[in-house]
């Protein structure tokens, strides 16, 4: 057959065409252009600044179960999920079936930690990226170290140093590979891991950082403070609070706020050395939710919190208004008041009342009206311990330091409480050391893994 | 060529006794004159003879005065005697008993005669899809394609299943092509009037030349073609269907005065107090504002009871059915001209079509444009093809029916609710906000804060306008006569532009902007969004290019037939979407004004609430890319066995993968044999039969899960600023393509005169690697991990039989589909939680839970055990009688629960009767579903003790001791128990069998054609008439409810209409 020209040049065509379209990176084209493999800095940045969905979200159960707030029966009836009414009456089974996101999303805090610290290792530091790599690496320790601890503070007993070894901890998890089979470890193995990263944190984490929600040096050595001070140990609780208040001591004059306004605490405020919102709960919202009477009349009236953090809602009935988050949702993150009284409290129980002093009076100066305040001069120092512990309710009211507060101090006599509630006439109770200060895990995770469920 | 055919004659002129002459012509269907490609010619009495090309063309060897027999399926055989002419064009007449039985099926790819395939393949061919009276056109397909169903029990789209389900969270959607080329467009956009016919493609061979996307199935549609040597011919089609008004009724609701019992047992107890001190100023009934009222001494006893029977007298279901419902009303024309010539063939036509929607206000138009265009040049060895189809859709939504009638955002509207009062005013209703808020907030200086339903009809201006065009080319170059090079191009583009302009009228505008105004220190308003509308916008630009180049070869010697082709093809696919909204809009004049995103505002229905302007922008840029080559060739010997085989390699741009995951090689082969083609077999009584195997893989695709950590980016965070992503899927390196295996057997057969014909097919299907959910311990980071986790085994028989049972002069058909379906999981490698199976077993919700051995959707149960003499339901905790709900769910094993059945029909086909007497023809079609369950609704007293209203069994709740011996609703608890709820509403209680027989639509038709009215002005004249949704003839369970519309009763519609042909 004579070729012919038409023939010819539909060949011609027709493989130029073949040619062309079958140029190797024509598959290589994202299918969508919001999709990520998450491998530049960029990527993970872009992870950990998940901060309204994930990040930055701290469980409230222990806040609902704690004696900041009360509600009345219709409040109770009207709470919208069945984990805070079960919670609020520290019944047995908290969940009902409902998803525990106070379990879900730390773990999924976790998560992203891992899949950062994994991602990080595969990527060769130049020295244009360095501090970008070495804040990313230390954020995603403090990240995971937090969670860690949150969940601790939550589904776990409280710590002491004789039982640690034989309590039961929580699942920790190192690495992405979400089939990897979860591994329960001991209270003390728990604690061990979060202080590691803690530590590690460290070497990486930046003094400054423009935005509240990304974690800091300042703020790793808050921390470190904190939990040092849920394990009692005093000496390291005070030595971090010290560290972390040589980087940044500022504390809000709360004479320049304004009472009257709807938030008189503004959200992302200089105080604040990392944000974290509680998980929003109708117990957050709703009208009938009280602030403790007690607490309430703790206040003096020259006591400048009376009117920042309450408002009239009912005769002798006030809601909290002064969050740290400048809205509805209550504070979950880490601010220098707490700092402060970390420090009063360790300095005292290691028998240095004048420093104690110094710190509580520094700190409550802010909170007085101005002129009007007497400093405390306590020298005995069980009396100023139990001052130290009483502002210690009253500056970090509705966050999540009573609950963590009521667990370790159950064990000390002069400062344990039983907490009661009475609700369509029947009273429940809740005494120290209860194993119910340990919430049960949920559902899903006993289902689906190995991990042992709490004695309640 | 020529020279040799010269010679020829010739001879043929010299020896004229023993004249070989060549004869050669085309074969038509008398009835479209579409060419008929596969007529068997032979010359009678002996062996020898051809079959006509995909032009229908035919040559063949003769001698005068042989018989020819032209002979194809679905026509009469005729016998014409060869005369001198070299020339015989012949039009076979349709064969009224096997009408839908054409032989050519189309694959997208090529045209097989149905004799040649070894696969299986339904064909609608044009009188039945005509049928039906619809806008859309696939919905022709039901009830009249063997093995395919549509599934009722999913919520909101139209999900049709081939053969039951080939996976599990992949596209579950049969492929769709028109002509030749998978449309990536709103199935909307087609306009049935173009459809020439419909093949469906349902074993490995048949679609297997689709790869990777045919798992589930392909729909071949092809449209209207011109036809060689036709005078012009024009087609007309007009008709107007009516339907009835929904009805609000069909699901059974909680009587007016049983809620508002309701809502004074919880004012009783104080249920309101909170809502009513609320910062949010949470609505309230105006029941509940009576109470109030009369607890504050505002209202003595007796009005507040005059009042509150005022309210129990009415039912706003009467208000929806009377004012947000009306008669939908469709009307739909068509116009075509068809016909060529000798070296072109073209058709061109036009179609419209107005429906005026079910929820006043909404409407539905279409303008479509088809026009095609094809050339035979170069002595017809080239033939260039151009197309371009056009679609302008224009639908207007100025009503959301009930979607925004809720009361406090959760809820539905309270009973006693009225829209219209007794003047004829449109009422406002409670539905955000308190009412003495809302009054208070308007004499403050605020926007009007009332929410008026019927107005919102009014005011609303919301419309999409979707213009789609097509355009198609196709080169086809024969090099030699059995060698046929193609070229087929195709674009796309397609633009969908919604506006919604929320005028400052509408509440959706009000609402945001007395939600973000300020109260400065003065007492000044101060609104942050301006006092002006709000317009929404959503663009989305969507495109593609196909690009194919086949070699075709087929030739035909001896007893050999050989049918090869091969092919390359590239798709691209680019969507590209951007939605936003505009602050501050006029539409007089077109301008917008600028707002403050980044403040944190107070609201002013809730102070202690701070959030920003909400933004709505968003870009949104997709690119599907496929690469694939593919082969296909059979082989015949002697028109008694075929062999055929096919392969295809699919390589797309999935995301997240490694390279080498990208592709997936299918293939398939198949055996047919016609018996009846054999020496030995007696055809007298069986002029048909032939059986027929396949075996293959056919694929599915998942581009949502993916190999490596992927994350989505979500623009900028409200809390920072700073722009964040979350992510998606953990990594999953072992991620493989999901693969169905088939294996079909079958038999096609007809008896004499077609009295019985039909074909019996049974097929296996095996599901590999298919992508499922496994629930996680959260602590993992996710609780749902989507993975090749699945296997599933499905068997089913599809029968076809078609009888003619009188023939005279009265002629009365029987079409009768049966299929018969079991599907079941073999494999799933993660086990669920039981309450998963019980809770989402069925597949209606997004997530189901597969049981292993148990089919992929399924209805499960908590073991019943009555109400206890308190009316508490009762279960079982490890087989003892139990009211602990918690310990009856949380204890639940798989072997404890109730496995009742498929949650889809495992049987279900339909009975077509066709009768015709003179110009009459009647068809009516009675559909069959059965073996399958659902779950009814009942109370959700969760619901009910939150103030809303709820399910009618409410009614029959039990009361008093001794109800527990008739009603089986439990009585209502004293406070919410969202186990006791979920235990009861996944009961045993409340399983029903599905299994129902329904009338679904009648067809009548009057035609006159020239031929027996000699001064008709028309060639065709039909008039007909089509009912849809007649009912449901019998049914298994005593529950009133159509256990295939469980949530709303399909409404019954009546069409009229003229089809006319010049």
């Amino acid at each position: 057959m004579k070729t012919n020209p038409y023939l010819r040049a539909f060949l011609v065509v027709l493989t130029v065409l073949l040619a062309f379209a079958c140029s190797e990176d024509y598959l290589d084209k994202k299918p969508d252009k919001s999709l990520v493999v998450p491998q530049t800095l960029e990527d993970f940045q872009a992870l950990l600044d998940n901060a309204d969905r994930v990040m930055n979200i701290t469980p409230a159960i222990g806040m609902i179960a704690s004696d900041d707030a009360f509600t009345t029966d219709n409040g109770w009836k009207g709470l919208l999920t069945a984990t805070e009414r079960n919670t609020y009456i520290w019944a047995k089974d908290t969940y009902n079936g409902e998803p525990c996101n106070d379990w879900n999303i730390p773990y999924q805090q976790v998560f992203y930690a891992n899949v950062v610290l994994e991602g990080l290792e595969k990527i060769a530091v130049t020295p244009a990226s360095e501090a970008q790599w070495k804040s990313l690496k230390g954020s995603a320790l403090f990240f995971r170290a937090h969670a860690l601890h949150q969940l601790t503070d939550h589904f776990t007993l409280p710590y002491t140093e004789k039982d640690a070894a034989t309590t039961l901890g929580i699942p920790i998890r190192l690495s992405p590979n979400v089939n990897a089979p979860a591994r329960q470890a001991t209270l003390a193995q728990t604690y061990a891991q979060i202080l590691e990263d803690l530590t590690l944190s460290l070497d990486f984490l930046p003094v400054h950082s423009p935005y509240k929600t990304r974690p800091t040096l300042p703020a790793a050595y808050a921390l470190l403070a904190r939990i040092h001070l849920t394990m009692a140990h005093y000496k390291e609780a005070e030595d971090y609070a010290s560290k972390a208040l040589a980087l940044n001591s500022v504390l809000l004059d709360y004479n320049t706020l304004n009472p009257n306004d709807f938030r008189p605490i503004p959200r992302m405020n200089d105080e604040i050395l990392f944000h974290s919102q509680q998980i929003l709960y109708s117990y957050a919202v709703f009208s009938n939710i009280y602030a403790d009477t007690t607490l309430y009349a703790s206040y003096n009236d020259k006591d400048l919190r009376k009117t920042m953090f309450f408002r009239l809602r009912s005769p002798n009935r006030y809601s909290f208004k002064g969050s740290y988050t400048g809205s509805s949702p209550f504070f979950g993150g880490i601010a220098n008041d707490e700092v402060y009284l970390i420090r009063a409290e360790s300095r005292v129980r290691q028998g240095n009342s004048d420093g104690a002093r110094k710190d509580l009076n520094a700190l409550l100066e802010k909170r007085w009206v101005a002129g009007m305040f007497i400093p405390i001069t306590e020298t005995n120092p069980g009396s100023l311990l139990g001052i130290i512990l009483e502002e210690r309710q009253k500056e970090l009211a509705f966050r999540t330091s009573r609950w963590s507060d009521l667990r370790r101090l159950g064990k000390d006599s002069k400062f344990a409480v039983t907490l009661s509630r009475v609700i369509n006439g029947v009273t429940y109770t809740l005494p120290p050391n209860d194993l119910r200060y340990a919430f049960p895990l949920p559902n899903q995770e006993i289902q689906n893994s190995d991990v042992e469920q709490n004695p309640r | 060529m020529k020279n040799l055919l010269l010679v020829f004659l010739l001879f043929c002129g010299s020896i004229d006794a023993l004249c070989q002459m060549r004869v050669e012509g085309r074969v038509r269907s008398a009835g479209d004159r579409q060419p008929l490609p596969g007529v068997n010619v032979i010359i009678k009495g002996t062996t020898q003879g051809t079959a006509t090309d995909s032009d229908g063309k035919y040559t063949l060897n003769v001698r005068e005065k042989d018989v020819l027999i032209f002979s194809f399926i679905g026509y009469a055989a005729q016998e014409v005697v060869v005369g001198t002419e070299a020339e015989l064009n012949i039009n076979l007449v349709e064969d009224i008993a096997t009408l839908e039985e054409v032989m050519i099926v189309s694959t997208g790819y090529e045209q097989v005669p149905k004799e040649r395939a070894t696969g299986s393949f339904a064909q609608i061919e044009n009188t039945l899809v005509n049928r039906r009276v619809s806008t859309d056109v696939l919905s022709r397909l039901e009830d009249v394609t063997s093995g395919l169903i549509f599934n009722r029990n999913v919520e909101g789209a139209t999900d049709i299943s081939i053969r039951g389900r080939s996976t599990i969270f992949g596209n579950a959607s049969p492929l769709i092509v028109i002509d030749n080329f998978p449309y990536d467009g709103d199935i909307a956009n087609i306009n049935p009037n173009d459809v020439e016919s419909i093949t469906v493609l349902k074993d490995a061979a048949a679609a297997s030349i689709w790869g990777a996307r045919a798992g589930n199935g392909v729909i071949v549609i092809t449209t209207k073609k011109g036809v060689r040597d036709l005078a012009p011919h024009v087609y007309f089609n007009s008709n107007v269907t009516v339907a009835e008004r929904p009805d609000m009724f069909y699901v059974p609701r909680m009587s007016t005065s049983d809620f508002l019992d309701v809502e004074k047992s919880l004012f009783a107890k104080g249920f309101y107090e909170s809502a009513e001190s609320s910062d949010s100023h949470a609505p309230l009934t105006p029941a509940v504002e009576l109470m109030i009222a009369h607890r504050d001494g505002l209202l003595d006893n007796q009005t507040l009871d005059q009042r509150l029977d005022a309210l129990r007298g009415l039912d706003v279901r009467n208000d929806y059915e009377k004012y947000l419902y009306r008669n939908s009303t469709n009307q739909q024309y068509a116009l075509g001209i068809q016909g060529g010539s000798a070296h072109n063939r073209y058709n061109v036509s036009v179609g419209f079509d107005k429906n005026l929607e079910g929820l006043v206000g909404n409407s539905f138009n279409r303008f479509t444009l088809n026009a095609s265009n094809a050339w035979s040049l170069m002595k017809d060895k080239l033939e260039v093809s151009l197309g371009a189809y056009y679609a302008e859709v224009r639908k207007e939504k100025k009503n959301e029916g009930l979607t925004n009638l809720r009361f406090d955002s959760a809820s539905p509207l309270y009973p006693y609710a009225q829209l219209k009062d007794g003047a004829g005013n449109n009422l406002s209703v409670v539905k955000d906000y308190r009412l003495g808020f809302v009054e208070q907030a308007q004499s403050d200086g605020l926007l009007n804060w009332k929410y008026t339903p019927l107005d919102e009809i009014n005011y609303a201006d919301n419309t999409s306008r979707v213009n789609d065009l097509r355009l198609n080319a196709r080169l086809a170059y024969k090099i030699t006569s059995s060698l046929r090079a193609e070229a087929l191009y195709q674009y796309w583009n397609s633009s969908n532009a919604m506006r919604n302009n929320q005028s400052i009228d509408s509440y959706v505008t009000r609402d945001q902007i007395n939600k973000f105004t300020q109260v400065d220190s003065d007492g000044n308003l101060v609104r942050p969004i301006p006092a002006s509308g709000i317009l929404d916008a959503n663009d989305v630009q969507s495109s593609s290019y196909n690009f194919r180049a086949q070699l075709n070869f087929g030739k035909t010697w001896d007893d050999h037939d050989v049918h090869a082709l091969g092919g390359y093809e590239v798709k691209e696919l680019n969507t590209d979407g951007n939605t936003f909204r505009y602050y501050g809009y006029n539409n007089g004049l077109a301008t917008t004004q600028r707002v403050d995103y980044t403040t944190f505002f107070p609201l002013y229905n809730n102070v202690y609430q701070y959030y920003s302007i909400p933004n709505n922008d968003g870009v949104q840029s997709l690119t599907d890319r496929f690469v694939s080559y593919y082969g296909n060739a059979a082989y015949t010997y002697k028109r008694r066995y075929t062999l055929s085989a096919s392969g295809r390699k699919d390589m797309s741009n999935l995301f997240g993968v490694k390279a080498n995951q990208r592709g997936v090689p299918l293939w398939s082969v198949g055996l047919a044999w016609t018996a009846t083609n054999e020496g030995f077999m007696d055809t007298a009584w069986l002029p048909y039969l032939k059986l027929r195997t396949t075996y293959g893989y056919n694929g599915n695709i998942d581009k949502s899960v993916t190999a490596y950590t992927t994350a989505v980016s979500l623009g900028y965070n409200s809390l920072t600023g700073l722009p964040y992503s979350t992510i998606l899927n953990p990594p999953n390196p072992e991620l493989q393509w999901e693969q169905v295996r088939i294996w079909n057997t079958g038999i096609d057969f007809e008896t004499k005169n077609q009295a019985l014909s039909g074909s019996i097919e049974y097929y296996t299907k095996w599901g590999k690697n298919l992508i499922g959910s496994s629930p996680f311990p959260p602590s993992s980071g996710v609780a749902v991990f989507r993975g090749n986790n699945a296997n599933t085994r499905g068997s089913g028989v599809d029968l076809v039989l078609n009888t003619q049972n009188i023939n005279r002069g009265i002629k009365w058909t029987t079409n009768f589909l049966f299929s018969h379906l079991t599907e079941k999981v073999t494999s799933y490698k993660i086990k669920a939680a039981p309450t998963n199976y019980v809770y989402s077993g069925s597949g209606s919700a997004l997530v189901s839970y597969p049981l292993e051995d148990k089919p992929l959707f399924a209805i499960y149960s908590f073991d019943w055990a009555g109400l206890d003499p308190e009316g508490n339901p009762k279960g079982y905790v490890e087989g003892v009688e139990s009211t602990d709900y918690a310990a009856i769910i949380g204890k639940s094993t798989p072997e404890s629960i109730v496995y009742h059945g498929s949650a889809r029909p495992t049987s279900f086909g339909s009975v077509r009767n066709t009768f015709s007497w003179r110009n009459f023809s009647l068809s009516v079609n009675i559909s069959y579903r059965l073996g399958y369950y659902f779950k009814r609704s009942s109370v959700r007293y969760a619901n009910v003790l939150s103030g809303s209203v709820d399910h009618a069994d409410y009614g029959a709740r039990w009361q008093h001791p001794g109800d527990e011996l008739f009603t089986s609703v439990p009585s209502m608890p004293e406070f919410i128990d969202i186990n006791r709820d979920n235990f009861y509403l996944n009961s045993s209680a409340l399983v029903e069998k599905g299994d129902h027989v329904r009338l679904q639509d009648v067809n009548l038709t009057y035609t006159l054609n020239r031929a027996t009215l000699a001064r008709l002005p028309f060639s065709n004249v039909q008039f007909y008439l089509y009912a849809n949704n007649l009912g449901i003839l019998w049914k298994a369970t005593d529950v009133a409810l159509d256990p295939d519309y469980p949530t709303m009763k399909p409404v019954r519609s009546f069409a009229a209409g003229v089809r006319i042909e010049f």
